[in-house]
């Protein structure tokens, strides 16, 4: 891997499912420290990517390298205590309360018995940490849609990784509470990959993007040398004008009402795998169609 | 559940450990109680005489009849019975627990995968196959159906190699409902009077049957598959929020699945086959024991264990004595006792949100 200090480095990662390649390919790279976002479309691999980059499934062929070491030949264990995948979470059966939730996090640090007193403390700080230190005697049941995301973030953090890998986790929540969770995420200093459908936000608090298309990275880079009007076009078939913020330094898209030209809508042909395992060029641009003008470029 | 929403740590929940001495304390005096409660009228005293006597700390004169009779009723009948009910009951806790985690079903039983309906089958067809309808040939007929049961259900329950859960349980009611269909069938084909017993014994449940060897076999697999469940409560603890999150937590999901099926249906086909299939407790005890204890194994486990065996205890208890000499079979006190606190399960589940 080139790009240093990667904590996450993926390469020709090829992932069937049946015979349709989900992840057809795919190489990247997650800065150590960084926020990075995952965009693409809906069915373009990325929940897969998280889960394959997570460990919990193991792709046909291809690389992933968690801090130089193999995630599929990491212990269980020791991988849960590496890195904390929150997902599309499906809702428990049995009443249970918030602190409990949160201490499922301490679940690869433990050898049966008791929490100990690390394990409570680490508990009490994650929920601190998300703002819920006076919430861990709640019971699940009565908590909002926003207040769960929330819970499973301290959970998440309890398991005290080197990388998290965050699923939607803005879904549910009203803006307010999706800039907190961001601001929270970026201040936090620790390795985030999160996946989400909204590109301004992750244009506002991303250092690096990944962007996935039919199962390929399309573009990765700082979100403002690489979400530009083209690819936009190309990836999501929107037109749309992309700025710079004056005060902000970053993107702002603003998402047109009519459809893209034709030749710009995305392409409907089948990619050749070799061609696809040459992936992106690190410098964040897909290569841009000879006929067309390209977004400033800035910065 | 509503109760405890608003108000931090209400005195009875978690991390007060308070259950474990109370529910111990409580085990010990009911089976006290029922050992000296019985159709003959032995004195409390008589039974410690008897106690002391049989670990050797007192002489029993050989000529005074009275006592070896006591001892007789004491020693092989009652204080097996007792010790049956308390492992039966405590294997119906832990099974019941660990189904409803696996399934992430609060309706599930240890009974979901139609082991009992194999047991059933098993004891029968010993009868009708003229092998004696002793209690032991009984009791391996029973454990033979329900392995035979256990092994076509997870079997038809995987596919690749791979335990599919709702797959499994499709097969277990499938495979019960044919069981039970050959059951009718069989019963009707022979129509011998000591089959129609068997079955009924087997449908309602019984205690009766309770003897040393019985105790011994449920005793052991008992230990085996709480030891097992003890060693695994975090990840158990792990699946309440589905298997993909636990797989994020580092369990082994599928080792841990087939492991806990595994364990606990060959300790239910040992329960069903000394005891039939004793309905509610291992549905109904989970639930009101995780009301107290939390949804934490760790405390969950030997709790439900605790308070079941206590339950079912008091159920055989008043089984032999409310109607004596006549006996109840046992599930019908169980149903009589359960289904109301199965409404009320049901009423507080559909509170929920």
């Amino acid at each position: 891997m080139s790009l240093d200090p990667a904590a996450l480095a993926f390469e020709r990662v090829v992932r069937f499912e049946g015979r349709h390649a989900v992840l057809d390919g795919v190489r990247g790279v997650v800065p150590a420290g960084a926020v990075t976002g995952l965009l693409g479309p809906n069915g373009s691999g990325k929940s897969t990517l998280l889960r394959v980059l997570g460990g919990l499934v193991r792709p046909q062929s291809g690389v992933v390298a968690l801090d130089g070491q193999d995630v599929y030949r990491l212990p269980p264990r020791s991988l849960a205590r590496l890195r904390a995948l929150m997902e599309q979470q499906s809702r428990p059966e049995v009443a249970i309360r918030v602190r409990d939730v949160v201490m499922l996090g301490r679940v690869p640090h433990q050898r049966g018995g008791a929490p100990s007193v690390r394990d409570r403390a680490v508990v009490e700080s994650a929920l601190r940490q998300v703002g819920l230190d006076r919430w861990g005697d709640r019971w699940w049941s009565t908590l909002s849609g926003g207040e769960r995301q929330r819970v499973h973030l301290a959970r998440a953090f309890a398991q005290e990784p080197a990388l998290l890998l965050l699923d939607e986790p803005t879904n549910h929540l009203d803006v307010g509470q999706q800039v907190q969770l961001m601001r929270f995420l970026s201040t936090s200093g620790v390795t985030t990959l999160v996946a989400t459908h909204d590109i301004q936000l992750a244009a506002l608090f991303c250092d690096h993007v990944l962007v996935l298309s039919r199962g390929e990275v399309v573009a990765s880079g700082p979100p403002r040398h690489t979400l530009d009007e083209e690819l936009l076009r190309r990836v999501f078939g929107v037109s749309c004008l992309v700025h710079q913020h004056p005060t902000t330094g970053r993107p702002v898209l603003t998402v047109l009402p009519w459809g893209p030209p034709d030749d710009a809508r995305p392409v409907a042909g089948r990619r050749s795998a070799s061609e696809g395992a040459a992936g992106p060029t690190m410098s964040g641009r897909a290569p841009a169609r000879p006929n067309q003008r390209t977004a400033e470029r800035t910065g | 559940m509503t109760a405890g929403t608003a108000s931090p740590s209400t005195w009875w929940v978690r991390g007060h450990g308070w259950w474990g001495p109370v529910l111990g304390l409580l085990l010990v005096a009911s089976a006290g109680f029922a050992l000296a409660h019985g159709q003959a009228g032995i004195e409390p005293s008589g039974v410690v005489s008897v106690l002391a006597s049989k670990v050797g700390l007192v002489d029993v004169a050989p000529h005074d009849r009275q006592a070896l009779v006591d001892q007789a009723i004491i020693w092989d009948v009652r204080l097996p019975r007792v010790l049956l009910s308390v492992l039966v009951g405590a294997g119906l806790g832990v099974v019941g627990v660990v189904m409803q985690t696996l399934t992430r079903n609060q309706l599930a039983d240890p009974y979901l995968l139609g082991i009992s309906s194999g047991a059933s089958l098993g004891a029968v067809l010993v009868v009708v196959a003229g092998l004696g309808a002793g209690q032991a040939s009984l009791a391996s007929g029973a454990f033979v159906g329900a392995c035979v049961v256990l092994v076509m259900v997870l079997v038809l329950g995987s596919s690749h190699g791979q335990l599919r859960p709702s797959r499994t349980i499709l097969a277990g009611v499938a495979i019960g409902q044919l069981c039970s269909a050959l059951l009718a069938l069989v019963i009707i084909w022979v129509s011998r009077p000591e089959a129609t017993q068997g079955i009924q014994f087997w449908l309602a449940g019984s205690l009766a049957g309770g003897t040393w060897p019985a105790v011994a076999a449920t005793a052991a697999a008992l230990a085996l598959t709480l030891a097992w469940c003890l060693a695994s409560t975090r990840a158990l603890d792990a699946l309440a929020f589905g298997e993909t999150s636990a797989a994020a937590l580092g369990v082994h999901v599928r080792s841990l699945r087939w492991s806990m099926l595994v364990t606990t249906a060959l300790l239910t086909a040992v329960l069903v086959s000394v005891s039939g299939s004793i309905g509610f407790v291992g549905l109904i005890l989970p639930h009101a024991v995780r009301f107290f204890t939390g949804p934490g194994h760790r405390r969950l486990l030997p709790a439900a264990a605790l308070a079941a065996a206590v339950f079912l205890l008091w159920a055989d208890t008043a089984a032999r004595t409310l109607f004596a000499p006549r006996e109840l079979p046992v599930g019908v006190v169980t149903a009589l006792v359960g289904v109301p606190a199965f409404v009320l399960l049901l009423y507080r589940t559909d509170e929920a949100p």
